[in-house]
């Protein structure tokens, strides 16, 4: 259809009006165009039908006229024909088509009636736009048919001249013209009163699917189920059945949600509330049992201490006697004695930072020195079992933010443990600096971790295997410690290695982590040319 | 036109003419050649055939000819059927008057016939009666103008005659056509006077001609008060004072009598003027010009216009 907008729906009623407002429209105006044209046509026809019969009459009583070549004859004869007022001009011609009169208006041309000359009667011989010409023929007048039996020679009609009528079109054009505005006009009216008529007609038609519309718009701006009312057309009502159907679908699914969401939120809090107890149970046990470590260490510490104290004083009188002997025992318990402070020192630390209470103490590092001081301590180690001991420091100094402590822990336990696990190997420190991280890498060549333990060994007390503490003694504490200060930092330590291959321990620090935020206005880390 | 409005019905005199002519040895078939035309003009036909069987009591064989006919098929029948005599009535038959001449003695009926060789009754009125009708109806006219053209020039040699037999001037003038008709009559009636002088209408196509000369007589007339009378019957009709109806029956028993003469005497009776007439009168004209008319008249007439 023509008429729906493309750019904005229209509403059924004004696209059904349109439509028949168009259509009533276009036919009123066909039919009343048609019906003048066929109204001029016939009376055309009518017209010269009528102008036929009176150049014949004329060209009957034109005989006298041209027998007698008389214009007073020719005069009388024509007056009554210019008395019809279509006709306006009439003109009497002998057989050679020389005029004998001519009257009115009539432009006559000889050689344009030449060809017609052979006509029996009156035929329309010439029409222009403002009017119409009849030639007919004048004969010399004879009697009937029938009543020659009675004539010793049979009749022969000849021809002795020709009238021509010039007949004006005016007053069919004003017919066809008043004819043309009359079929108009009542088609205009005739259209305007359907349209009218229709207007209520399709009005009451879609009401009420106007109505149904309406409800299920509120419908959906309300969100409420709304029942429309079944009214109208059998279509419709079926519409509105449909819609009633669904909304009481809906609302009955709607229900149901309802219900099954109040279920289900209350048994999310009975979820919820169990689990926070058992959190809550979990976290005291938590805290309950590294407050015990840390209670306990301390309480074995300051006794072990006392005895340590006790076997140096032993030791300093022995040495006075000169009894060799007994102080390379002492010096064994000694030994044992500070493993084992070592050791409560170590599970000390790892509680502390379970528990929550290690306190940070972030300060400018600079690496330079923290990689001079590793150095001079573990050059012995590295010595004990003869490995090379490769420490490349960078080019340029970095300072950075961090728990100096920690890092030279940190530190210092994957160099121990690099010396402890590689025999006649090497041992390399190297360094490497992006934007965001510092990376302090200790790669070894010593016997290397296998695949599946990489991530076990971060575990506390956790050893690759029972032989190893048989063969390199340790507890298993220092990467699990070791780890969590570098989580405690922001960092963390990577593992990359293969049985017998050696292995490369990774510590990483965020060179502007919250740690380092703290103190980033005295400028987070700067590079120290050396 | 009402020619047949009242038939003479002459029981008497068709049986004494029959016993008259009637001899057993001419039990002869008569043929009758005549055309198929629409009314009226075929009750005129039919009249003169009504005459030709009350006068011909043997074998009477119609032929009607249509519009156009077989004329060698039709003479061939007329042979097989053993054709001893016949007549032929009006135009269509008159041309098979050349074919007939040496093979049957025939007479030609319906038809303005001069003498000339064929034997018949002409449509052509009898002056004779004519002027005797004028004499009775129009008493006052003394002189008779007319304007003929060169076919009935031996029609007004009779009439001359008769004219002078009556008290009558008759005053005719030859023209060659219809213009130089016109031009006479108006001249003519330059010099007519009123009731006394007449004009009389041969039967002629050219000086009686009924589209432009009848309208123009009349009108002069009327105004002239001048006698126009006519020899075509429809003239009364139209508003000449009287004009003359041929008795067609009577004609038809006068045809199968000349033709029977003729067979039986082998003569030549040549053209008779119909002699048997009856006349129709315009009483409007006639009470124009003044004319009265007797009960006994008004009963003679066989037609009265305007008919009441
Ligand atoms: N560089 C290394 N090469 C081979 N194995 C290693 C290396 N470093 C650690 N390991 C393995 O990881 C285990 C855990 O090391 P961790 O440092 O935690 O414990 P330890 O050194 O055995 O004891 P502690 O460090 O407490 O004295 C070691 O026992 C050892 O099996
Ligand atoms: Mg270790």
């Amino acid at each position: 259809m023509l008429i729906i907008g493309r750019n904005k729906p229209q509403t059924l009623r004004r696209q059904l009006l349109t439509f028949l407002l168009l259509s009533i429209a276009l036919l009123s105006i066909l039919s009343s165009v048609v019906g003048a044209w066929v109204g001029s046509s016939q009376s055309r026809s009518m017209l010269v039908n009528s102008s036929l019969q009176i150049a014949g009459n004329l060209a009957e009583r034109s005989v006298l006229s041209l027998i007698t070549s008389s214009e007073e004859n020719a005069e009388e004869a024509t007056s009554q024909v210019l008395g019809f007022s279509d006709v306006i001009g009439v003109a009497i011609l002998n057989e050679e088509l020389t005029p004998l009169l001519i009257k009115g208006i009539l432009e006559f041309n000889a050689e344009k009636y030449m060809s017609l000359k052979n006509n029996d009667g009156p035929k329309l011989a010439e029409e222009d736009s403002k009017s119409w010409r009849i030639l007919a023929p004048v004969y010399f007048p004879d009697i009937a048919e029938g009543e020659d039996e009675f004539e010793m020679e049979a009749g022969d009609p000849k021809k002795m001249g020709y009238v021509i009528i010039n007949v004006s079109k005016e007053s069919l054009i004003a017919l066809s013209d008043n004819l043309l505005v009359y079929n108009i006009l009542i088609g205009v009216v005739t259209a305007a009163t359907m349209g009218a008529l229709m207007n209520i007609g399709i009005g009451r038609l879609t009401q009420p699917i106007f109505n149904l519309s309406h409800r299920m718009k509120q419908a959906q701006e309300s969100g409420e189920h709304t029942f429309a009312r079944i009214e109208g057309a059998k279509e419709i009502r079926q519409m509105a059945e449909s819609y009633n159907g669904m909304m009481k679908v809906l609302e009955k699914q709607e229900d149901e949600l309802i219900g099954m969401n109040v279920r289900l939120e209350s048994e999310v809090e009975i979820r919820t509330k169990e689990l926070i107890q058992a959190r809550d149970a979990a976290l005291v046990a938590a805290r309950t049992k590294s407050e015990f470590l840390a209670n306990i260490s301390h309480e074995l510490r300051t006794p072990l201490q006392a005895v340590m104290g006790y076997i140096e004083l032993v030791k300093e009188e022995l040495e006075f006697e000169a009894m060799d002997q007994q102080i390379e025992d002492l010096e064994e318990a000694m030994k044992s004695s500070q493993r084992l402070l070592a050791l409560i020192g170590s599970i000390l630390d790892l509680a502390k930072s379970e528990s929550g209470k290690m306190e940070m103490n972030p300060q400018e590092t600079s690496l330079i020195e923290v990689m001079d001081d590793l150095t001079a301590i573990v050059k012995p180690l590295a010595a004990e079992n003869n490995n090379q001991l490769v420490i490349t420091p960078p080019r340029s100094n970095i300072v950075f933010i961090a728990d100096r402590e920690k890092v030279m822990h940190v530190l210092l336990n994957l160099l121990s443990n690099a010396c402890k696990f590689t025999h006649d190997g090497s041992i390399e420190f190297t360094v490497k600096k992006t934007s965001e991280t510092l990376k302090l890498s200790i790669s070894d060549t010593g016997i290397g971790i296998s695949q599946d333990q990489h991530t076990l060994i971060f575990d506390e007390f956790r050893q690759v295997d029972g032989s190893v503490k048989r063969q390199y003694g340790g507890t298993g504490l220092g990467l699990a410690i070791s780890k969590r200060f570098a989580q405690m930092m922001g960092g963390n330590i990577s593992v990359t290695s293969s049985l017998g291959k050696g292995a490369c321990f990774t510590l990483s620090l965020p060179l502007n982590s919250s740690v380092s935020l703290e103190v980033e206005n005295k400028g987070s880390f700067r590079e120290i040319t050396q | 036109m009402k020619w047949n409005t009242k038939t003479y019905e002459f029981p008497l005199l068709a049986i004494v003419t029959w016993l008259l002519c009637y001899s057993p040895a001419a039990a002869a078939t008569l043929a009758v050649l005549y055309p198929e035309v629409k009314a009226p003009y075929k009750q005129v036909f039919e009249q003169i055939l009504d005459g030709i069987a009350s006068q011909h009591n043997e074998r009477l064989l119609k032929v009607p000819l249509g519009k156009k006919f077989d004329k060698s098929r039709i003479l061939a029948e007329m042979d097989s059927d053993n054709v001893d005599m016949v007549i032929t009535l009006g135009r269509r038959s008159f041309s098979f008057v050349s074919e007939l001449k040496d093979r049957y003695p025939f007479v030609s009926g319906a038809l303005p016939l001069s003498p000339n060789g064929v034997s018949g009754v002409s449509l052509i009125a009898d002056p004779e009666t004519l002027f005797t009708r004028l004499n009775t109806l129009a008493p006052k006219v003394q002189r008779v103008f007319v304007v003929y053209t060169s076919r009935n020039k031996w029609l007004m040699e009779l009439a001359l005659q008769s004219a002078e037999s009556k008290n009558l001037k008759l005053v005719p003038y030859e023209v060659k056509d219809l213009a130089q008709a016109v031009e006479k009559y108006r001249e003519i009636f330059k010099q007519t006077n009123s009731y006394t002088d007449s004009i009389w209408l041969p039967l002629d196509k050219i000086t009686a001609n009924e589209k432009v000369v009848l309208p123009l007589l009349l009108k002069e007339a009327w105004r002239r008060k001048i006698v126009l009378f006519s020899s075509k019957p429809s003239h009364a009709k139209r508003g000449a004072l009287f004009s003359i109806y041929p008795d067609n029956k009577r004609s038809g028993v006068r045809l199968a009598q000349m033709v029977q003469e003729i067979h039986r005497l082998q003569n030549k009776p040549g053209v008779e003027p119909m002699k048997y007439l009856k006349v129709g009168v315009n009483l409007r004209t006639s009470a124009h010009l003044g004319l009265e008319y007797s009960r006994e008249q008004m009963h003679s007439f066989y037609a009265v216009f305007p008919t009441p």
